[in-house]
């Protein structure tokens, strides 16, 4: 299994040789390499998430600039499965649904591997995938649902649940004692107009969207397709069972939730490309200001950076072009 | 894969390939667009110099 420590060596040696930064290069290479073991279209998501830095949520999660994204690195793919590798902490659960439309709209069969961890909306697009691959040491997460609220201390983000369970403790304790309601006025009323309906509808959306999906890929050849997704939906999304929405969900707890998971390592060429593809894309977020990383095997990339974005458009050189038809 | 030997010809090619995938635009490019190339070639000869493996136990063997 390559290392960290092994992909950095690599790194150095051809940087040394290209005279350039060497990031871009190796791990294209392992993409390929990926896509020449498997035959399959690779395409990585990946997000500086999971190294110390400053970086800003809104830079990594999924958002709806990911489209544009996707756009890019699925121009000029043929065939109709598609191994999607995902490093991810999650983001909105509408752009995770318009990546998925779209790439259903493209790909039959999609593999999604999760080389470390995909988080929350994350794990919701993996849940619309045919398969989830995961290692030993990779992670998925609850879905249930984030809201952002703006309270006297500042921005928080806040589970709807706990909002909803909190609201419902409120009335409790006022009905019977109508002092106490003094105690919960101030948290109340930074609740806003529409608060717990919206809480209410962000953990109803999270749960129908994989349900849908779950029901009509990774289920979809098994009689009691739509019972068993119900019983995942359910599972992932009960916070009371997880109590904190960044808990790391491993891979034999997501078959026991009742995910269809393969084993990392049970293919050790998988394992090693899928490895070598993962650390060389940490030390690219470690050594460079890109913050997400969306590629395909053939080289083509839309990268975001810290301050600003730009899609990286050009045509895949001719040889691997023609190799690709 | 970083284990894996390669045979001379088969190396040539791989490096040539990495080369070529290298050439499509990306994050020097982009770096470029925001006149921070000379600032990112410092931050990765920095990185590549003074980041070490603080420790390897490896399996690989490079003897034979």
């Amino acid at each position: 299994m390559p290392t960290w420590g092994e992909i950095l060596q690599e790194l150095r040696k051809v940087g040394n040789e290209l005279k350039r930064a060497p990031f871009d290069p190796v791990r294209r290479k392992y993409l390929k390499k990926l896509h020449d073991y498997t035959g399959r279209n690779i395409i990585l998501y990946a997000a500086n998430w999971t190294q110390p830095s400053s970086v800003p949520a809104e830079f990594i999660r999924i958002s709806d600039e990911d489209i544009q994204g996707l756009m890019e690195v699925v121009s000029g793919l043929s065939g109709r499965h598609l191994d999607l590798i995902i490093h991810s902490p999650g983001g909105s659960a509408e752009a995770a649904e318009a990546m998925v439309k779209y790439l259903r709209s493209k790909f039959d069969h999609i593999r999604a591997i999760i080389p470390y961890a995909a988080m929350s909306a994350a794990t919701m697009l993996a849940c619309a995938a045919n398969v989830i691959v995961m290692g030993s040491h990779s992670f998925i997460g609850p879905i249930d649902p984030q809201v952002i609220v703006h309270t006297r201390l500042g921005i928080r983000a806040v589970p709807a649940q706990a909002i909803i369970d909190q609201f419902n403790k409120a009335k409790r304790e006022c009905r019977g004692s109508p002092k106490n309601l003094a105690v919960w006025l101030p948290i109340v009323e930074q609740y806003g107009p529409a608060l717990i309906k919206e809480c209410e509808e962000a953990i109803n959306l999270s749960k129908a969207l994989i349900l849908e999906w779950l029901t009509k890929y990774m289920f979809s050849e098994e009689e009691n397709a739509k019972k068993r997704a119900q019983l995942v939906a359910t599972r992932l999304a009960k916070r009371s069972q997880f109590k904190s929405h960044s808990r790391h969900i491993d891979r034999e707890w997501a078959k026991k939730i009742g995910l269809k998971v393969e084993n990392l390592e049970d293919d050790d060429t998988l394992q090693d490309l899928v490895l070598s593809i993962f650390h060389a894309t940490t030390h690219t977020f470690d050594a460079t200001p890109a913050v997400k990383i969306i590629e395909n095997h053939l080289g083509r990339a839309f990268i975001k950076r810290v301050q600003q974005q730009i899609v990286v458009s050009q045509g895949p050189p001719k040889g691997l072009e023609e190799e690709q038809q | 894969m970083a284990n894996v030997k390669a045979e001379p010809e088969t190396k040539d090619n791989e490096f040539n390939e990495m080369k070529t995938l290298g050439e499509i635009a990306g994050i020097e490019d982009l770096m470029a667009v925001y006149g921070e190339y000379q600032n990112l070639m410092q931050i990765v000869t920095a990185y590549l110099k003074e980041t070490s493996p603080k420790f390897l136990f490896s399996t690989t063997d490079s003897t034979s």
